[in-house]
């Protein structure tokens, strides 16, 4: 006997449920495509907007290239490190500063009004500010991305631990634990999930940053350079896998983190409902 | 007394972070550490920010900025709200769209500016372009969730009352999403000015990213300094004034 998961498209007929996903499936490429066939006719057309529509076929021809001269490959991964820096550099310190922030009253007061007065500048207003400091190397960069990774997990954090419920320090308290234990075994825990949600958007704007550092600055390697020299050379094709890139990894990177966090989250999901 | 003292101490305590850099920074100035294009002091950038007012330069940049921002961020939210609302009312335009939709939110508005660039130049309709995408999505994102969110009572009264379409998207859809929307609209404020900046940082022909570019390349390090506390102002000052027009909104909305 066939089970309904091996059934295939035969078994759709019969289960309308596994019918309608698929047609609102179909029903969402038709306007992609109707993008791909207008955005094709306007580069065959040539002329005045040969410059900024390339044709796919153009597209595909640069994707092969790209990636067969480990062009392509190259960036991705240098944009990547470039994340898992700011991510673990960034990140520690924010942990570090909110729960401190969080903790402390004195380290609250002296650290909380620098800490929104530089949040109010966007990451990216820095960079001119940065480059002059630092020049054109990979440190100006790495910086910027280490702040956008570090500023989100700083409030989160923050909140998380002033959010863990008071009667929950209490009960820790008459169970004798000393302020080490109470961190660890009372306070972390409860404020994990806020944590891992500044976790969430560190990746992001990390991610975000890290493209933006590197179109602005134009130069070395990275997806974002890799636009930006695109742009600057009127080669639409590279600047269109660049972008197609940016947001096939954006969503990859999402997708990874929820299937890592998750068990983090349902743990203490668990613990709650006990 | 005591409460006197104590509040004094929480006073100074909350102004010493700031203090402290302030202090380092002038500090730093006056004994010579750094020569001023590195570390320009204070009193440079403020006589940066007096000379751009006397000349005018600053309004014409400040002005050149707000008005992109504006004309941007009127386009992107209306379109926003309008997209997020059909969307939410119509299976239809829901499954036509919203693979689309969501594609291309993957991809952050920076990401989109030097493509942009290719397709419209350095001018102001390229910015206009790029502060509506960064306005949209927001706007969207949660006029959609809202009006997802409404009670089907709602709806049901409406079916009752026997409302046109319009009166029912005025006197039921509108007022009854109008909280989340408006904390969407604020958010897409700040995106769009983040989105302005960047863009002007890379490429345009005015605007207060600009003056900041070319201040970088001049090694103008007071003009780059003052450019980064106003973009920090100005942000704030959109954020603040944003939250006050939602608590009139909404104090006035039928609850």
């Amino acid at each position: 006997m066939i089970s309904p998961v091996l059934g295939g498209p035969a078994m759709a007929g019969s289960h309308p449920t596994f019918k309608m996903p698929r047609l609102s499936f179909l029903k969402g490429l038709v306007l992609p495509l109707l993008i791909l066939v207008a955005w094709d006719l306007l580069a065959r057309r040539g002329g005045g907007y040969g410059f900024a529509f390339v044709s796919l076929e153009g597209l595909g021809k640069a994707l092969v290239d790209t990636i067969a001269s480990g062009e392509l490959p190259r960036h991705v991964a240098t944009s990547l490190l470039r994340v898992a820096i700011g991510l673990s550099v960034g990140g520690t310190a924010g942990v570090l500063i909110g729960a401190a922030m969080a903790l402390s009253p004195i380290v609250d007061k002296v650290l909380g009004p620098v800490y929104h007065a530089i949040r109010q500048v966007p990451t990216l207003g820095w960079i001119p500010l940065l480059g002059l400091w630092f020049g054109y190397g990979e440190l100006p960069k790495d910086l910027i991305v280490i702040k956008a990774a570090m500023f989100p997990l700083v409030l989160n954090t923050y909140e998380g631990l002033k959010g863990v419920k008071a009667a929950h320090v209490d009960v820790g308290k008459v169970l004798t634990l000393n302020p080490l234990q109470l961190f660890f075994k009372v306070r972390l825990p409860s404020a994990l999930p806020m944590i891992l949600t500044g976790l969430q958007q560190a990746l992001a704007f990390a991610w975000i940053a890290c493209i933006g550092v590197e179109i602005l600055f134009g130069s070395g390697s990275g997806i974002g350079a890799m636009i930006e020299t695109g742009q600057v050379e009127g080669r639409m094709d590279v600047v269109l896998i660049g972008v197609i890139f940016v947001g096939l990894i954006a969503f990859a990177l999402t997708r990874l983190f929820t299937r890592l966090a998750a068990p983090g989250l349902r743990w203490r999901d668990l613990k709650e409902s006990r | 007394m005591l409460k006197v003292l104590r509040s004094l101490r929480s006073i100074a305590l909350s102004w010493s972070g700031i203090a402290t850099l302030l202090l380092a920074w002038w500090l730093n100035t006056r004994l010579g550490l750094f020569p001023p294009q590195v570390l320009a002091p204070p009193e440079r950038v403020a006589a940066a920010f007096v000379a751009g007012v006397r000349s005018g330069d600053l309004a014409r940049n400040l002005v050149a900025s707000l008005s992109v921002l504006a004309a941007g961020y009127v386009i992107g939210a209306t379109l926003g709200v309008a997209f997020g609302v059909a969307m939410a009312r119509s299976r239809t335009i829901e499954s036509y769209t919203s693979g689309l939709f969501h594609a291309i939110r993957q991809v952050p508005t920076i990401a989109f500016i030097p493509m942009l660039v290719l397709m419209f130049g350095i001018e102001a309709t390229f910015k206009i372009v790029v502060v509506g995408k960064a306005s949209f999505y927001p706007a969207a994102l949660a006029a959609y969730t809202a009006v997802q969110g409404l009670p089907r009572r709602y709806f049901d009264v409406a079916d009752v009352y026997r409302l046109s379409p319009l009166a029912r998207l005025r006197h039921v859809i509108l007022p009854a999403s109008l909280p989340p929307v408006l904390t969407g609209l604020r958010l897409s404020l700040s995106r769009a000015w983040v989105a302005l900046v960047a863009a002007e940082l890379l490429v345009a022909d005015r605007g207060i990213g600009q003056m900041m570019e070319l201040g970088r390349q001049t090694f103008r390090l007071d003009v780059v300094l003052m450019g980064v506390v106003l973009i920090g102002a100005i942000g704030f000052l959109l954020d603040r004034g944003f939250k006050r027009v939602e608590r009139l909104l909404v104090r006035g909305a039928p609850a």
